[in-house]
């Protein structure tokens, strides 16, 4: 798995495998490193901890391995994220690999779920096709809710999981 | 890109990264040079014999990998599962720390959303052993 930034690549860690695998299997780094692009961002590891609902420990180690990985950067006391990093896609990550992550991702989320949130189970006719020819629109709508959250005076973290799953098999020429 | 295609080029990035050319690889295989060529590039299909034999000069013994496998399949069928909560409990002990601690906040949930209190004991203990999700 190659998910490291290029920033810290020539700085070698012996714990950059741990953050990597940790980057790649908890949501709480994750969320610590979107919070790095609010507006109101503190960079106190206890306010941190505070609004995301984890430990002063946990936001502590989260900072230390966004830095690592070259993901968010030190700058005037503060961290700010840096651009165009975290976009993991199948150029650099094998899709059994995406597959392990969105698996072990996904399920912590469902358990942010309550009666508020947002969610949405489905059986519909399609094909994967079609499903490829029309993932742009989801595309574009995770990226503008970034976009305009980034905007917000005092945004919330949230987070989102999509699977789509062929549930069918091809009988197409069996009688 | 094909499966044959995928073993070939994990083959070739192999070569790349040992030492020796891939013409020794491709004498250590039994099979000419131009042979290995065009098996990595996926012009043509490699023999098991010299398959075999490319691996091991690569380090990598089919043979163990196979005896291995078989081991732990057999290991598997000896298994005395006989209720879902057994079953649970196999799966739960195979899990590393963040499945672990992923499956126990997801079972927390799912009681909560069926309306099962959940003890505090359980909560407490979550709370201090959850340190990755």
């Amino acid at each position: 798995m190659s998910l490291q930034n290029e920033v810290t690549s020539t700085q070698p860690d012996p714990r950059i495998q741990e953050y990597l695998v940790w980057y790649s299997s908890s949501w709480v780094v994750r969320a610590v490193e979107s919070l790095v692009s609010a507006k109101d961002f503190d960079p106190s590891a206890k306010t941190i901890a505070q609004r995301l609902n984890i430990t002063v420990e946990q936001a502590v180690e989260s900072l230390e391995a966004l830095e690592k990985l070259g993901y968010i950067i030190k700058k005037n006391n503060t961290y700010i994220k840096v651009e165009n990093v975290t976009v993991i896609n199948q150029a650099v990550v094998d899709t059994s690999d995406l597959l392990k992550i969105h698996s072990n991702l996904a399920p912590q989320i469902m358990t942010k779920l309550d009666e508020e949130s947002i969610f949405t189970t489905r059986i519909l006719l399609g094909s994967m096709p079609l499903v490829k020819k029309h993932s742009h629109k989801l595309i574009e709508f995770l990226k503008s809710l970034n976009d305009e959250g980034e905007q917000l005076e005092h945004p919330d973290v949230l987070a989102v999981e999509i699977s789509i799953a062929k549930i069918s098999t091809d009988v197409r020429g069996v009688q | 890109m094909t499966k044959q295609e995928k073993v070939a080029k994990y083959i070739s990035m192999l070569i790349t990264n040992s030492p020796g050319t891939q013409k020794d690889f491709a004498n250590k295989a039994e099979i000419s040079a131009s042979q290995l060529n065009r098996y990595l590039n996926g012009h043509s299909e490699m023999q098991l014999g010299s398959f075999i034999l490319l691996l091991e000069a690569l380090g990598i013994d089919l043979v163990e990998i196979l005896k291995l496998k078989t081991k732990k399949a057999s290991s598997l069928d000896d298994l005395d599962l006989k209720t879902p909560e057994d079953c649970l409990i196999h799966l739960f002990r195979g899990l590393d720390q963040v499945g672990q601690q992923t499956q126990l906040n997801q079972l927390v949930w799912a009681n909560e959303v069926s309306k099962k209190p959940v003890p505090a004991q359980v909560k407490i203990i979550l709370k201090e052993t959850n340190t990755l999700v």
